[in-house]
């Protein structure tokens, strides 16, 4: 389990600089121009739907107004009806029917009433009053004709208090306004049914004189009706000041119960000033009294300075840009994705071949030339592998012809090198007669030499029977120790010479899985190489310990040992270490190749460790007989 | 390049990530319900605006004086209550919520140390403000000193920063307001004639509490507004409000 994750970590998040680089260059390539893009059109989009916003804000709000303003006028213009007489004043008949069907004609009206203003008609006093509630409803009683209507009582400063009485506007604003010929359209006033006004204008007669004041008490609820009835997007709402920036009227639920005095509110009182608000500009977006980021447009109703509001909450007015952002959002997180993973894919596709490739090279370049590079991909990878074989194959058979030749070369010259040291040493022995001491002291060193060319043609021609598999090697249980002795007594006169002297701390009593020469060869070879490197009067320590059912043997010198560098390829074929020691030395380069060879061909395995100038320690191990 | 491995530009893109949701989320929060972020204005006594009415608290008592008590109206707390309710929501809408009263009732009808030509004089015209600040001293006394005989530490309790109004419903003729108290007839909450606009009557000495002026000329009486500190209060309260002259000197 644990190793088909490692797989999956590996595949996905090991370390690879082509994948790194082709994931970073497919983002670029891919996500950079999608961004930007995505950048640009929300950027673009918010411009255009800012426009879009304060356009449908404006039009709402202009809307409104008009339905306002056609409101009023039509209550206004109704107001200000005319009579066909050139008299300074009507009868109270004509009054009672003018009131009664303008509040016949507009619902919205609560309460209209006729006001004097000549003085010789009761100047600013009430002359006939029509009310919703008709216990409020009130004529004059006595009148020059003696007109009497029900349910009135005269006005009359004793009967101030009673509310059937008709009343006095001498001091009323209303009166004062419409009298000089102004109209009055009053604040909105707030009852516990709600909002209206006061509006009052003159009344003239066909000689355009001024003979009366209509006040009238007006209803507001089809005002607030048509702006509650407003929309604008789903959170967009609109709302309607008066002049004093008191809520007349919300399509927020919110704002209806607010009752909420504005004036402070940067937009309410710029607006009321008479300034227009487009929803364009900076100043246009701001935060409401909630807190929340609104667009806001608005202007004024001329008629009463109320102010028309609309605000827009951004989120709503933004949404298909913020829509748009989130889909650029999740797309490219998609993208990302996919990104990712088909650049894992892809530079796997390509790095795993070129990884193959490299293991394959190093382990040609090791020699082993049967090794096969595969590759499956069906592509130029593919091929390059193929050619790696065939040059693979073509290596392997030159090495097979450089095997031979040193094959044939060594056989050929052992025959005579063999037939010189023959006679050498007959010469030498005196065979042939008696030799001067000179002749003999030049054949000593012909000898030497001889020596030397038949050790390397040996060495030779062992390397080259083990190369080719031609090295013969019989297995069977050895007595390791009595091996060591026997080198031992061999090589004791060399090691004499030079005062070494050999410890054998602990004789195994262990049987191996050897072939008896091959394993003298090499016990000789490493002791041998011991006596030759090491120091006069130095020491050669032989031991045996027993690790995973194989015998170990260490053969520890006191020469000079090995530099670190040099360890690696001690056992490479006719490497030789530069030094004083060794030049003095002769040698083949060849011995600790073959050692490496005739232990591995047992079965074992050969290794070394050494401190320059302080010794070296060769180890090779041997499975133990069962 | 060593350093800035797959992994590392995986777990900083991670990172980033995760960051930028946990910023999206806490700008995105939004509180349940909406608060208003701009403070109201605060409501005070008529052109006085270190006497804060944003809190008031009204205590309302039926007064008789003691050669009346055989008149005692038993059902006169079912004729008050209701006109004091409608006094509570009149007086919130008008002053947008910014104002609140709470009102309490006592219980028990107190009467007068005095009688009532103690308390009216001879003059009971304009209202009969004589009685009022008659009758407020003695209630003074018995209501909320605690020596008086009245004293009960609850109801003569009133929050420091609360306005306090008291309003007196008279067993005799009257209806007057000035700072702080007021005094109304039980008359007009009997009479079919006031039935009309008996709570406007009923707020009009109220609004007298709390610095409002009647809207006539002083000396002609003629009226320059017809709401409810006009002409309006004999006109039935659903049609009553208070003009604008008058609040602009309140807070508004
Ligand atoms: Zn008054």
């Amino acid at each position: 389990m644990t190793s088909i994750l490692k797989e999956i970590n590996e595949y996905f998040f090991g370390q690879s600089r082509f994948r790194l680089k082709l994931t970073v260059f497919l983002m670029a390539v891919a996500l950079v121009p999608l961004l930007l893009l995505g950048v640009v059109s929300i950027y673009a989009i918010n411009i255009n739907r800012r426009f879009e916003v304060a356009a449908l804000e404006t039009q709402l709000t202009n809307q409104k107004i008009k339905q306002i303003e056609s409101f009023l006028n039509d209550i206004i213009e109704a107001l200000r009806f005319k009579v066909a007489s050139q008299e300074p004043r009507i009868s109270l008949g004509e009054q009672n029917f003018l009131l009664s069907n303008l509040m016949n004609a507009f619902p919205s009206l609560e309460e209209v009433s006729f006001v004097a203003v000549l003085p010789e008609n009761n100047y600013g006093k009430e002359t006939f009053r029509i009310s919703r509630d008709k216990l409020f409803s009130c004529g004059v009683i006595k009148d020059a004709e003696g007109e009497k209507l029900e349910n009135c009582l005269s006005w009359s400063p004793d009967n101030l208090d009673d509310p059937q009485s008709l009343r006095n506007f001498q001091l009323a604003k209303e009166f004062l306004a419409a009298k000089v010929g102004k109209d009055y359209i009053g604040p909105m006033i707030k009852t516990s049914v709600g909002p209206r006004f006061i509006a009052a204008v003159p009344f003239k007669n066909e000689k355009d004189e001024i003979i009366g004041v209509i006040a009238a008490k007006i209803f507001l609820n089809p005002v607030v009706r048509l702006v509650e009835q407003s929309t604008l997007g789903l959170k967009g709402y609109v709302f309607v000041t008066d002049k004093d920036g008191s809520v007349i009227a919300s399509s927020a639920p919110l704002f209806k119960a607010l009752g909420y005095q504005l004036k402070k509110i940067d937009i309410v009182s710029s607006v009321l000033f008479g300034a227009k608000r487009t929803g364009l500009d900076s100043a246009d977006a701001y935060a409401n009294i909630f807190g929340d980021k609104v667009i806001g447009a608005g202007d004024i109703v001329k008629k009463t300075g109320w102010a028309v509001i609309a605000e827009w909450p951004e989120d709503d007015a933004f949404a298909p840009s913020l829509r748009l952002r989130n889909q650029i959002i999740y797309f490219s997180g998609a993208l990302a994705a996919v990104i990712f993973l088909a650049a894992t894919f892809a530079a796997n596709r390509v790095v795993r071949p070129i990884k193959e490739l490299v293991e394959g090279t190093k382990i040609i370049g090791e020699g082993k030339f049967d090794y096969k590079i595969d590759i499956k991909t069906k592509d130029e990878l593919k091929d390059l592998g193929d050619s790696f074989n065939e040059m693979s194959k073509s290596l392997k058979k030159l090495a097979e012809l450089r095997e031979e030749f040193i094959f044939v070369a060594a056989h050929e010259l052992r025959t005579p090198v063999t037939a010189i040291k023959g006679y050498l040493s007959m010469i030498l022995e005196g065979t042939v007669g008696k030799i001067s001491k000179k002749t003999a002291e030049f054949l000593k060193k012909i000898q030497a030499s001889n020596d030397r060319l038949v050790q390397l043609v040996q060495d030779l021609l062992q390397v080259a029977r083990s190369e080719a598999g031609r090295l013969k090697i019989a297995l069977s249980p050895q007595k390791i120790n009595e091996s060591v002795f026997q080198v031992f007594d061999e090589l004791r006169p060399l090691a004499d010479d030079r005062n070494i002297i050999f410890e054998y701390s602990r004789p195994a009593k262990e049987l191996v899985m050897a072939d008896n020469d091959r394993l003298k060869e090499v016990l000789i070879n490493l002791i041998g190489n011991a006596i030759k490197y090491n120091k006069n009067d130095g020491k050669i320590i032989v031991s045996h310990k027993v690790e995973n059912n194989f015998l170990v043997t260490a053969i520890a010198d006191t020469g000079i040992g090995f530099k670190p560098e040099e360890m690696p390829r001690l056992f490479e074929k006719f490497w030789r270490a530069e030094n004083e020691a060794t030049r003095a030395q002769t040698g083949t380069g060849l011995g600790l190749f073959i050692v490496k060879e005739l232990v591995e061909k047992m079965g074992g395995k050969i290794w070394v460790e050494s401190k320059w100038q302080i010794g070296a320690t060769f180890y090779f191990s041997l499975p133990i007989a069962k | 390049m060593r350093k800035f491995n797959f992994p590392t530009l995986l777990k900083v893109m991670a990172l980033i990530i995760v960051i930028g949701a946990v910023i999206y989320s806490f700008k995105n929060q939004r509180p349940d319900q909406k608060k208003i972020i701009i403070p109201a204005q605060s409501v005070h006594y008529f052109k006085d605006p270190s006497l804060s009415l944003d809190k008031i608290s009204l205590k309302i008592i039926y007064f008789i004086p003691k050669d009346r008590s055989a008149s005692i109206n038993q059902s006169w707390k079912e004729l008050i209550e209701p006109a004091v309710k409608d006094l509570q929501s009149f007086h919130k809408i008008q002053f947008d919520n910014r104002s609140v009263i709470n009102y309490e009732i006592f219980p028990d009808p107190v009467i007068g140390l005095l009688e009532a030509i103690d308390y009216d004089t001879q003059d009971t015209n304009r209202g009969n403000p004589y009685a009022l600040s008659a009758i407020t001293d003695e209630l003074q006394n018995r209501f909320f000193d605690p020596a008086g005989d009245f004293y009960k530490g609850n109801f003569a309790k009133t929050e420091s920063e609360d306005f306090s109004v008291i309003y007196i419903i008279y067993q005799g003729v009257g209806a007057s307001g000035i700072q702080g108290s007021a005094l109304l007839s039980l008359s007009y909450f009997i009479n079919a004639e006031f039935s009309g606009y008996k709570e406007s009557l009923f707020y009009h000495e109220f609004a007298h509490t709390l610095g409002m002026p009647d809207r006539f000329d002083e000396e002609s009486h003629i009226y320059t507004s017809f709401d409810i500190l006009g002409n309006g209060k004999i006109r039935p309260l659903a049609n009553a409000y208070i003009d604008f002259e008058t609040k602009k000197e309140m807070g508004f």
